[in-house]
């Protein structure tokens, strides 16, 4: 029996959850994101984005696009409390759920048709009880891999579902199209439309070596499987050993290293934040390094000294990010992971000399708890300066979505 | 260059040299040994630039001058040979290594490059006996960090308090600590930290017979004994204040033949867990179960005697942070000190002596 993935999308989650609370916004174009310079869109209703508004967008373009537009900084708070209340939700239908951002998951449904019925039974009654539990919608993509089926859940948005056969998943790509497949930025698209290909048909015809020698071995090699509706590996599946990671794609690649730096420090900080959360201790950190060729590098180190908070996480993975930076290469994404987490609130090992990292961590721990309570702290190393012109990691004070985010609990 | 000697004594002092030669790039003149001819002694240099070493040998010397050739390839050549008498000559960029009845040659090419000075130091060396010296080293070099970016950990401390030489190894998860009163006179000299390499090679060329003199300041160790004299350059890096980490005031301590536990743990950490090397410790009724956790491999346990009148307790540890320090320590009887099973445990000899060991313990499932 062939696999089937879920892939569940809250639709425009934040403005949703706005839309379900205050009653006068609904119905109306809602935009998460203040229009301040710098500021862009986070998500917003489907109402806004008939005026051509959509998430990442600078917030004052889209205040030109949609004067009338009732824009708020939204309640990051909330959205976490929701979204964790609709995983718990899918945790009910499927063992295995990967959460790979705040409002969207895979769920592996492979051998439960018995319970839940065949898949689109199956995504009705997921589809309900999200409804009924919190007033939201899902979109659901089914597929035999987590690549079409995220590419399934966006088709039929919102409230939709779409099922694709393994028969037909060559089908699907080419109508989904070029353009819209999952990990092909504007940049990667102009380039590879440059070079004379306009469709994934005009891909898929090419052989492997024709393609490499067009686009380079990785993007050929992703785009190759990509237009046959085989996962190129995107989104790897998960690993036996628990970890917390998270990855940033950027709209334009990035070559400063102090902005490199500064997104490192972020996600260090969201990563370990989401540790302390889950109550879980790292054994090992790792870095995601993809350029804009596509060509992807990994690497870890599983230090000798008990991973305890933030910094540690930070300047672990600016040593191993800079042990493998190829500084002439632009780079599209970043992934930062902590590895062999194990379940508890302090190393296996205890330290006699930890005081200063005991002490960061007390820090961290109290940083979190007043975010939690609504107060707006930040580690001063991680606010931006006036002037930072770059599109860096997004913050829940700062909105930013210049880039995509996608966090992966496994 | 031109001598003959046998075939051993020169093996000897280029196996010691080759501690301190480079690995790291066998292009560098580093990873080079220097022979020099002058009278009828032979003088052998080594140095990766951070330490050095320096030898005199007896040889019958023919012609003088000096090479330098690849110390690995020549200590293997040297090793090959049978014991017996060995010529030396060097000709046209080669040495020419052969026996005596010239069955066996070799042809070696030398270097040209100018070998690197090794520092000098002429005054301040105070003496001290090998055997105390070792017995430093002995209780402590096996608790120093391997972690190489723990600079400031890899390596002993080494302090003069009083009329006392104290020597501290840690990695941060325990700590060895040696006290050591001396009835002949040393010198007053800064705390140094003494790095893991040197100490291992003092280590391994004590004979703990004679004396060694010792210089230190605040760059270099450097150690005269014999025939031969090698040092290290001591980095700046603090060693973490140890005194604060070393508990006082235990309430509880559970007094164990050191024998009983050694083998204990040599038959339950059979079944460890690889990553963690955890072994749980339940105290009770003047016994200790000593056992593994669960795991895909199973499990193992032991029940040892020791004498014990406190409450029941657990905790649980790398069993090689208990291992290690009783291998060295003297006598029949050790105890293991303790207030929590959270906070540091503390190892003694029974009875007390000059050292003990510090271990923090890990968590219980």
């Amino acid at each position: 029996m062939g696999k089937v993935f879920f892939h569940v999308d809250l639709d425009a989650f934040f403005a949703s959850v706005e839309q379900r609370d205050h009653a006068e916004y609904r119905g109306k174009p809602l935009i998460i994101g203040m229009p301040e310079r710098r500021s862009v869109v986070s998500t917003c209703s489907y109402e806004a984005r008939k005026f051509g508004v959509h998430s990442a967008m600078p917030a004052m373009q889209a205040q030109r696009l949609c004067p009338n537009g009732i824009f708020i900084p939204g309640d990051h708070k909330l959205y976490q409390r929701t979204s964790r209340q609709v995983m718990d939700i899918l945790h009910r239908f499927s063992p295995e759920v990967q959460q790979i951002s705040i409002d969207e998951a895979f769920l592996d449904m492979t051998g439960t048709e018995l319970l839940f019925g065949p898949a689109r039974e199956a995504c009705q009654k997921l589809k309900k009880a999200v409804l009924d539990e919190t007033q939201l919608t899902v979109s659901v993509g089914v597929s035999q891999n987590r690549f079409v089926a995220k590419l399934a859940s966006d088709f039929h948005k919102p409230d939709g579902i779409c099922v694709v056969s393994p028969t037909k998943e060559t089908i699907f790509i080419d109508r989904v199209g070029l353009a819209k497949l999952w990990g092909i930025g504007k940049s990667t698209l102009k380039f590879i439309q440059e070079k004379g290909l306009h469709s994934t048909q005009e891909i898929r015809a090419l052989p492997m070596e024709r393609l490499e020698a067009i686009l380079g071995s990785n993007l050929a090699h992703y785009l190759f499987l990509a237009s046959r509706g085989i996962d190129p590996g995107i989104c790897e599946a998960e690993t036996k050993s628990h970890s917390i990671s998270t990855e940033s794609t950027f709209t334009d690649d990035l070559y400063d290293e102090e902005t490199i730096s500064a997104i490192l420090l972020k996600m260090a900080t969201e990563v370990m934040f989401r540790a302390y959360e889950d109550k879980m201790m790292p054994r090992t950190i790792g870095v995601k390094i993809r350029y804009g060729s596509f060509e992807t590098t990994t690497v870890q180190a599983t230090p000798d000294q008990a991973i305890l908070n933030s910094n540690q996480v930070y300047e672990q993975a600016r040593k191993l990010f800079l042990s493998r930076w190829k500084k002439s290469q632009g780079i599209r994404l970043i992934g930062l992971g902590l590895y062999q987490v194990y379940k508890g609130d302090a190393p296996i090992q205890g330290e006699l000399f930890n005081e200063v990292e005991q002490k960061r961590r007390n820090l961290d721990q109290t940083i979190m708890q007043l975010t939690k309570k609504g107060h707006n702290v930040q580690k001063a190393s991680t606010i931006k300066k006036p002037d930072d012109e770059n599109n860096d990691a997004e913050s829940d004070s700062i909105p930013s979505k210049d880039f995509e985010t996608v966090r992966t609990d496994k | 260059m031109r001598f003959t000697c046998q075939r051993n004594s020169i093996l000897n002092e280029i196996a010691n040299s080759a501690e301190f030669t480079s690995q790291k790039s066998n292009l560098s003149i580093t990873a080079n040994v220097y022979l020099e001819t002058r009278n009828d002694k032979l003088i052998i240099k080594a140095t990766d630039q951070k330490m050095g070493f320096s030898s005199e040998i007896a040889v019958s010397t023919e012609e003088e001058g000096h090479v330098s050739v690849k110390c690995e390839r020549f200590l293997n050549i040297l090793r090959s040979l049978p014991e017996e008498i060995i010529h030396f000559y060097d000709k046209d960029c080669q040495m020419m290594i052969t026996n005596d009845d010239n069955t066996i040659s070799f042809n070696l090419r030398t270097t040209q490059d100018d070998f690197p000075e090794l520092l000098q130091v002429d005054e301040a060396f105070f003496r001290i006996p090998k055997k105390i010296f070792g017995k430093l080293i002995d209780q402590t070099a096996f608790a120093v960090s391997q972690d190489e970016t723990k600079a400031y950990m890899n390596g002993t401390l080494f302090s003069k308090e009083d009329n006392c030489l104290i020597m501290v190894g840690t990695d941060g998860k325990r700590l060895s600590f040696i006290n050591q009163p001396v009835d002949f006179e040393i010198p007053d000299f800064d705390d140094v930290t003494i790095p893991r390499k040197f100490i291992n090679i003092i280590k391994s060329f004590n004979n703990n017979e004679g004396d060694y003199d010792i210089h230190i300041d605040q760059s270099i160790m450097m150690i005269r004994s014999s025939n031969c004299e090698y040092y290290t350059v001591l980095q700046n890096t603090p060693f973490p204040n140890y005194r604060k980490v070393i508990p006082t005031n235990m309430s509880n301590h559970c007094r164990i033949k050191i024998k009983d536990m050694d083998e204990a743990l040599k038959r339950v950490s059979l079944l460890v867990d690889s990553k963690f090397k955890r072994v749980v410790m339940q105290i009770e009724n003047e016994k200790i179960l000593i056992s593994t956790e669960e795991s895909d491999i199973g499990t193992a346990k032991e029940t040892i005697q020791c004498e014990f009148d406190g409450n029941p307790f657990i905790c649980a540890l790398n069993y090689l942070y208990l291992q290690a320090p009783l291998k060295v320590m003297d006598g029949e009887y050790f105890n293991i000190w303790f207030n929590d099973p959270t906070k540091a445990f503390v190892i003694k000899p029974d009875p007390e002596r000059e050292y003990l060991h510090v271990i923090m313990p890990m968590q219980v499932n």
